[in-house]
């Protein structure tokens, strides 16, 4: 019964990276073939494309940083193994699901958003600017669910 | 003397001119009348068909202009295509009338009375109107064309009376007048010549 | 969702064609030229020249918009994915063709001419087949349902002889076949586009019987099913007098294509209006799908404004070659 501390951790630790990180595949994926639209007509578009495509692509990384902060909780990167009984790990495991369902919702939105704004650089290559902020937007609550999956995984005690 | 007709000078010849002179004469006359006539009644169709002219052509403008129209706003081949197959048939029929001996044709034309051959879908509403514009003018356009036939073949039958008038008038006539006199004067001549001969024979038998 | 999702790419390289289409500015650069090679000039600077610098006589301009929206819908038959939307816009080209061909072989049994210069590539059968499949009379193979309409056609004419019947048999087959491929569509934008224009053309062709003194019995067969307005209340109109369709419609959409038909004094100068009243009408159903960045109506938005480009250029180059008036011209210009 001891292990199952440990391995819902890594469910928690799985979740928030994999979610994260297809929510936010799905999200380039679709900037990228508005990009990929955009970039037949006018090559000359690729920076500006770049930027906005990689948008999306931050809510898997504040994914794979909360499933690192939690296997080093439980001390499975090395260190001394910590005892984690089976509500220490659902504590993790439910700590996780924040930036697990807001990263996958919120890269998807963005991705929309990013794709959105491609389309608009094509047409307006000078309202480069505002074309950023609009897609940034929805980073902000991605950072609002990975700050929050950090505070709860700190207010575990072990 | 040019003018002067190769004859013998005898009074045969001099009473046949004469009744020539006097044919010539009446002819010339006859044939100005004609002449002055048709001129009067050229003139007055050419007034006429000026304004006729005029007016169709106006109208004509007016039907091209409604028809490019049309053909502003259809695909180029979609517009010949809705006019490939007409269903409406037109009859001409001609026959000719006679003004002052000419022949001047007169057409009747006979229109078909559907006017719609085309599908609505691919064609644009102006076509109706430029097509129904048309089809108003067209027996308009054909008397038209009529009228300026006969116009121009008045103008050929004025040119030729005008030449047989002038022929008459400035050679035959002159000619014959000019025949008339060398004759009479050559016969005047020969009797004069006659009676002085005679006086002198009649001297010669006296004084024997 | 993901279905949205699959326009992506399309709608972003359809914005960026966008780009291209002739803007006010220069549709006025034309419209200002003095004559045909001076606004061809014009023409040439824009995403039309490359057609424009391959005719071989000077002044043809007709090839060139051929050639560039048949460019544009190869383009577009590439990346779009679902066939039915730039189908939809090819169709008439299709119908075209078949009466093309249709009429040169009821003329040619009378002895007239065939003119096979008139077929058009833009259609979405491939002209050879459309050929190859009515000389021979083997119409098995025609896709649409043209294996069952061109022969009915054949039929309408040996019985009848009027091409009329035959023209619209193939009208009315237009709008159904759009109702077709909308219906096999998901896309409620679409469909919604196809009704309206079925209206949009019932309207027109409302005012062009009336203007040629149709009964409402005689009118009845030439309006099409599917529109947002009845046929009954379509074909009751024709007795009213056109000042106050725009009030008896006034509960369908459409009646905005009808407003300012008061201020005309009869049906020949209301038609020369109303046909662009109805292009701007439907360009406006299909402005709204603008907005959103996924809409597969976005296709049909660009396809249609391409066409509409394509009609305004043909009206300022047939104008200014023919020395039309400049104020009628710029009354004709669809929005752009």
């Amino acid at each position: 019964m001891d292990q199952l501390g440990i391995m819902l951790a890594v469910l928690g630790a799985a979740l928030a990276a994999g979610l994260a990180g297809s929510g936010s595949a799905i999200g380039v994926g679709i900037a990228g073939e508005a990009g990929a639209g955009i970039m037949t007509e006018d090559p000359g578009k690729f920076g500006l494309v770049l930027l906005l495509q990689a948008l999306p692509g931050t809510q898997g990384i504040y994914g794979l940083l909360t499933a690192f902060f939690a296997i080093l909780k439980v001390g499975l990167l090395g260190g001394a193994t910590v005892s984690v009984n089976v509500w220490q790990g659902l504590g993790i495991l439910f700590a996780c699901l924040p930036i697990a369902i807001a990263g996958y919702y919120s890269a998807i939105a963005q991705g929309k958003t990013s794709a959105a704004c491609i389309q608009m650089i094509a047409k307006r290559p000078e309202e480069t600017g505002k074309a950023v902020i609009l897609p940034a937007m929805v980073e902000t609550y991605a950072v609002l669910a990975l700050l929050m999956s950090i505070i709860l995984l700190n207010s575990i005690q072990l | 003397m040019a003018k002067k007709l190769n004859v013998n000078p005898n009074r045969m010849e001099l009473s046949r001119l004469k009744i020539r002179l006097k044919v010539a004469k009446r002819g010339h006359k006859l044939l100005k009348d004609k002449q002055d006539a048709l001129i009067k009644a050229f003139l007055q169709k050419a007034r006429t068909l000026k304004d006729l002219r005029e007016k169709i052509e106006k109208e004509l403008e007016e039907c091209y202009r409604s028809f490019l129209l049309a053909r502003a706003q259809t695909f180029p081949a979609m517009l010949e295509q809705a006019l490939m197959i007409t269903g409406s048939g037109l009859s001409l029929k001609m026959s000719h009338r006679n003004i002052m001996s000419v022949l001047v044709p007169v057409f009747e034309v006979e229109q078909g009375d559907s006017s719609l051959n085309y599908g609505l879908g691919t064609t644009t509403g102006n076509l109706d109107v430029a097509l129904e514009k048309f089809a108003r003018l067209l027996p308009d356009l054909i008397f038209l064309a009529a009228e300026e036939k006969a116009l121009r073949l008045m103008a050929v039958e004025i040119e030729k009376t005008r030449r047989r008038v002038n022929a008459l008038e400035h050679v035959l006539i002159p000619s014959f007048q000019e025949t008339i006199r060398y004759i009479t004067m050559k016969l005047d001549e020969q009797e004069r010549a006659n009676l002085s001969r005679l006086m002198r024979i009649k001297e010669i038998v006296r004084s024997h | 969702m993901t279905r949205s999702i699959d326009y992506g790419y399309a709608v972003s390289r359809l914005r960026a064609m966008e780009n291209r289409l002739l803007d006010p500015g220069a549709f006025q650069r034309l419209l200002d030229s003095e004559d045909l090679p001076s606004a061809i000039r014009v023409l040439s600077e824009t995403s039309y020249g490359k057609w424009i610098l391959e005719q071989q006589q000077e002044n043809q301009f007709e090839p060139a918009i051929e050639a560039e929206l048949q460019y544009v819908y190869s383009e577009a038959e590439r990346f779009v994915p679902d066939p039915g939307l730039y189908q939809l816009c090819r169709l008439p080209y299709d119908i075209h063709n078949i009466k093309v061909l249709l009429k040169g072989l009821f003329n040619q049994k009378r002895g007239g001419v065939r003119r096979m210069d008139l077929l058009t590539a833009l259609g979405n059968i491939p002209v050879d087949d459309l050929v190859m499949a009515i000389e021979s009379e083997d119409y098995r193979l025609m896709p649409f349902g043209f294996h069952r309409t061109v022969p009915e056609c054949v039929m309408l004419w040996e019985q009848a002889h009027d091409i009329l019947q035959v023209e619209r048999l193939l009208d009315e087959k237009l709008f159904s076949l759009q109702l077709l491929i909308v219906g096999v569509m998901p896309f409620d934008g679409a469909r919604l586009f196809v009704r309206h224009r079925i209206d949009a053309e019932n309207i027109r062709n409302l005012a062009r019987l009336k203007r040629m003194g149709y009964e409402a019995a005689q009118a009845a067969p030439f309006f099409h099913n599917g529109g947002f307005v009845s046929l009954d209340r379509i074909v009751s109109l024709i007795n009213e007098p056109f000042e106050g369709w725009e009030r008896l419609l006034a509960f369908a959409d459409v009646s905005k294509a009808l407003s300012g038909g008061q201020e005309h004094a009869d049906l020949d100068s209301l038609l020369v209006d109303l046909e662009r009243s109805i292009d701007d009408y439907l360009t406006g159903v299909l402005e709204k799908f603008r907005y959103s960045s996924f809409a597969p109506e976005n296709v049909l938005y660009f396809l249609w404004k391409k066409e509409i480009e394509a009609r305004n250029v043909r009206i300022i180059l047939v104008g200014i070659g023919n020395g039309a008036d400049k104020a009628v011209l710029r009354r004709l210009l669809r929005h752009v």
